[in-house]
């Protein structure tokens, strides 16, 4: 399953803290246009070098399909950092 | 996408819950989701036969004090296989050779995705719990 949401918080407890929650489907259609500009270009350079571009769409959304779920999260008595990947 | 789990999503962007919950939701909506999936034809233990999903890593260490919370999903293995797949042949040749110099004897055409699911299940049962300082360190690394 693609990821949905982007957490990312970052800063202290006596500092202000960073906090950002992105809903991605909204980031995907924003780079969607840049998406299908680059597509061709990336087609033309993998027959170029002998690869399948079919299989290397696939494999990016397979990449991107498996972030889902991802947490790493630091936390320390002045500072934390967050990232989740939902 | 199912409604429980849109519904968690509404709940986050919505701000009544934290992150931290709305994974915590996800993640036992999928372990409900996957449960048809386990056959414990064997009886055995309770992990005999799954397939962990994440690769869990929990540092806590109060004399610093910090705290180390890591969950990478085993998905990205596996699409780090696909990917490799996507290598021409003249890379994993040079790959390999350059592995065998370090002594390493490892063939990067034998990586398979079955050969990874293989390699998954193997580490269900690790756990690496190490307890020092008195118990003042702990590091937990294992798999769920």
């Amino acid at each position: 399953m693609i990821p949905l949401w982007l957490a990312i918080e970052a800063g202290g407890q006596s500092r202000r803290r960073f906090r950002l929650r992105l809903p991605l489907p909204v980031i995907y259609l924003i780079l969607l246009p840049f998406v299908l500009l680059l597509l061709p270009v990336m087609v033309v350079v993998c027959l170029l070098r002998g690869i399948n571009p079919f299989r290397v769409i696939y494999a990016v959304f397979v990449l991107s399909g498996s972030l889902s779920g991802t947490h790493v999260e630091v936390r320390q008595a002045n500072s934390s950092f967050l990232i989740s990947i939902m | 996408m199912s409604g429980d789990r849109h519904k968690i999503l509404e709940m986050l962007s919505e701000g009544k819950i934290t992150a931290d919950e709305a994974e915590r939701l996800l993640d036992a909506l999928d372990k409900d989701a996957s449960l048809p999936e386990v056959s414990p034809a064997g009886g055995g233990g309770p992990s005999s036969g799954t397939v962990p999903k994440y690769l869990r890593v929990l540092i806590d260490d109060t004399k610093e004090p910090t705290k180390v919370n890591i969950r990478i999903p085993f998905q990205l293995l596996r699409a780090g296989i696909k990917l490799q797949s996507l290598l021409p042949a003249g890379a994993r040749a040079h790959v390999n050779k350059a592995l065998d110099e370090k002594g390493i004897g490892f063939d990067l055409n034998q990586l398979t995705a079955e050969n990874v699911d293989e390699f998954i299940r193997a580490f269900s049962e690790m756990t690496v719990d190490i307890d020092a300082d008195g118990g003042l360190t702990k590091v937990k690394v294992f798999c769920e």
